[in-house]
């Protein structure tokens, strides 16, 4: 092969493409220009969040912002979109590399590392009192460090009850009556489970439970450490997880659902609501986003929603429906140069505006009392379901800026119950120290 | 039937050959498989080894993407970037460790190794607080930059070997020719050099183009970004991953890898070969 035509085009493409390079892309003014900038200049903020580039959220953010930059002219919002995944870790990066944005997105997992980090700012100062007062009282406990607001509960996301009417139907269960109880719960997906396989023939499991090494399995058995009445930390912020048999009880629960098949062991959420959508599982606990999810994952659209319902978690111990929500929040960070600008972004983001316009596009509530009861946010019973949820939701006990290690350490409890077979205390025995040592003071 | 001992041994070779195929081979079949299929299907159980219904619909809505072409173009650019700057870097470097006998050369040829053994997300914070007080965040230089620096070591060594085995007679003859050092260097040394010089050029792509951290880090506007944290960005969300979507933008990914190593990929065998045979 004659190699100098390539050897010429090569270097020809790379002088090329360093001559591109060389151009750096600074069109936009950093934050100290800005504020040097004279008083009736535009102001840039940087919004670091994720849910500007997924594409099942884009829209709705696009429309928040476009409407946010008309009514506030001299306030222009940059995005600086990062994966979820990665997305604690960038920001406390690009926090502690002087270059924080100066309002960020986040959940009750990430707030925690952001506010032990000290990278943010309380908002008793910056957001006004009357919305501090708005916020519903679970809220408000997952955002409060030391006795200071630190972050604006945004949409939150509880944990319903999904079923798949037509495995309920093939069950010979009626599928307009879901479970009210853990024991109800239990009778049918064992009833779901013996259907073995699917109208496509891939294997029916009854209901999914999260039992894969991460935080959010972690988060799931916190879940049912509640609803077996007990508790993560107490009022003090002691962990209290060993105590009782809350926690025994939820391991032996998630051992008999990986004995008798009705659970898929070692799937994560994401596996497990791609398996409600495509028809193999009875019940999924999951928030208030699976609509969206499922239409899309399904390949069926606003269709798929006749084969489902959602109702309330089933209650167990305590008596009543208890579940956990997940929240999106928003934080100003300490250095923002324009902290006042950042405080009017964030409180009309939570505002009744907003809110209606992302729930008319994604079905999100609201995190303030007063929002979450108009009637623009419950306008169908899927709303309201989740709505009624919320009243028994229970916030993440995040006060710990370790709580998201716990949670990981946490879920080693969920794999080794379902995928050994050695007796549940001393898996507690083998685990719970490692927790422990995550909350000594 | 009888086996002679060299078939029993060739017919082993060949097995152990197939495993190794196989194994190196599965993770592209099913990524390929994966981006043919849709995401319902692809959570079915088992799954499928096969597409039963032909679904182009994922390689349609990736190639229709303006992020996607962008993302692309971007990371050419950082690639053929670090390409161009890691070649000419490490050709100078490379002779002149090869060609000029200096103190603490040893050491100097360690530290320059040593960069590599630290992981990169360990110097992270310090490398972005740096590229943020030279004004290099967002942009492409930050990235060809980090790229560069990534590769360099390996690059100079494999140069410094290359440079160590052409005769040193032919540079002294051009020297005494009257030939200065750098003309020596373009004129009588590169020539010779052009397997080693492509085996640094493919190296260094293949690492830009596969850049993860630094793209993810030092740029976040959206237009700078590259493909694979791009491709994290569009495509495995906070709530739901689309698979199958995210496996064809992976396969048109590699594409422009997998053309590159076809056409050069004699370069560099001969050149990380070379000085593998004491002469």
């Amino acid at each position: 092969m004659n190699t100098k035509p390539w050897a010429i085009g090569l270097i020809t493409v790379m002088l090329g493409a360093s001559l591109t390079a060389c151009t750096t892309k600074k069109d936009t003014p950093s934050a100290q220009e800005v504020s040097s900038t004279p008083k009736d200049a535009k102001i840039e903020l940087n919004f670091a969040n994720w849910i500007s580039t997924e594409d099942a959220t884009k829209p709705a953010y696009e429309k928040l912002i476009a409407e946010f930059e008309k009514t506030h002219p001299k306030i222009k919002i940059k995005s600086v979109g990062i994966p979820f995944a990665q997305y604690k870790d960038q920001v406390l990066v690009s926090s502690k590399g002087g270059n924080a944005p100066d309002v960020l997105m986040s959940n009750q997992g990430f707030t925690p590392a952001f506010v032990g980090a000290n990278v943010v700012s309380p908002l008793e100062k910056l957001i006004s009192a009357d919305i501090l007062r708005d916020i519903v009282p679970a809220s408000k406990n997952g955002v409060t460090f030391n006795g200071a607001v630190y972050a604006l509960p945004w949409t939150p996301h509880p944990n319903a009850l999904f079923w798949n009417k037509t495995l309920f139907q093939k069950a010979g269960l009626d599928p307009n009556t879901p479970p009210k109880t853990w024991q109800e719960l239990l009778l049918d997906a064992q009833k779901i489970t013996a259907l073995k396989s699917n109208a496509s023939g891939s294997p029916v499991y009854g209901l999914g439970e999260a039992t894969k090494t991460g935080s959010y399995t972690g988060q799931m058995l916190y879940r049912l450490v509640l609803s077996n009445g007990g508790k993560l930390v107490d009022d003090q912020g002691t962990l209290v997880l060993g105590e009782g048999t809350a926690l025994t009880d939820s391991l032996n629960y998630l051992r008999q659902l990986s004995v008798q098949k009705i659970t898929p062991v070692g799937a994560e959420i994401k596996d497990l609501r791609g398996m409600f959508a495509n028809g193999s599982l009875g019940f999924l606990i999951d928030g208030d986003f699976g609509r969206n999810n499922f239409r899309t994952m399904s390949g069926k659209g606003e269709a798929f929603d006749k084969e489902w319902g959602v109702t309330v978690v089933p209650v167990n111990k305590t008596g009543r429906s208890e579940t956990v929500f997940t929240e999106h929040q928003l934080l100003i960070a300490k250095d923002s140069k324009h902290a006042d600008a950042a405080a009017e972004f964030v409180s009309y983001l939570v505002s009744k505006d907003a809110l209606t316009i992302y729930h008319q596009f994604n079905g999100v509530l609201s995190s303030l009392t007063s929002v979450s009861a108009l009637p623009e946010l419950n306008e169908d019973d899927y709303a309201k379901v989740f709505n009624e949820q919320m009243k028994t939701a229970s916030a993440f006990p995040t006060a710990n800026p370790k709580f998201d290690n716990a949670m990981k350490e946490a879920s080693n409890l969920s794999v080794l119950a379902t995928t050994t077979n050695e007796d549940i205390p001393s898996i507690i025995a083998k685990v719970l120290p490692k927790i422990q040592a995550l909350y000594q003071k | 039937m009888k086996f002679n001992k060299k078939t029993v041994v060739q017919s082993f070779k060949y097995g152990l050959l197939f495993i190794l195929f196989v194994l190196f081979m599965f993770p592209v079949y099913w990524i390929i498989n994966v981006s043919l299929q849709n995401n319902a299907a692809l959570f079915q159980f088992p799954p499928h080894w096969a597409p039963q219904n032909l679904f182009i619909e994922s390689y349609r809505m990736v190639l229709a993407s303006e992020e996607f072409l962008m993302f692309y173009k971007n990371t050419f650019i950082v690639a053929a970037g670090s390409t161009l700057l890691s070649v000419l870097v490490s050709i100078l470097a490379g002779y002149g460790f090869s060609k000029f006998r200096f103190p603490s050369m040893g050491i100097l040829l360690v530290l320059f190794l040593s960069t590599q053994m630290f992981p990169a997300v360990t110097l992270l914070i310090g490398l972005y607080t740096l590229y943020g007080s030279l004004g290099l965040l967002n942009t492409y230089a930050a990235l060809i930059l980090a790229s560069t620096t990534t590769a360099l070591p390996f690059c100079i060594m494999l140069m410094k070997t290359f440079f160590d085995h052409i005769s040193k007679e032919l540079g002294e003859a051009a020297e005494m020719d009257g030939a200065t050092q750098l003309g020596t260097l373009i004129r009588v040394i590169l020539p010779l050099s052009k397997p080693g010089i492509m085996a640094v050029s493919i190296y260094t792509f293949l690492v830009a183009w596969d850049d993860f951290l630094f793209g993810l880090t030092l740029v976040s506007d959206l237009d700078m970004r590259t493909l694979s944290p791009g491709l994290s960005l569009k495509f495995l969300g906070e709530f739901s991953y689309n698979w199958s979507a995210a496996a064809a933008a992976a396969v048109i990914a590699t594409v422009p890898l997998l053309v590159v190593f076809l056409f050069l990929q004699r370069f560099m065998v001969a050149g990380l070969s070379a000085g593998s045979v004491k002469e």
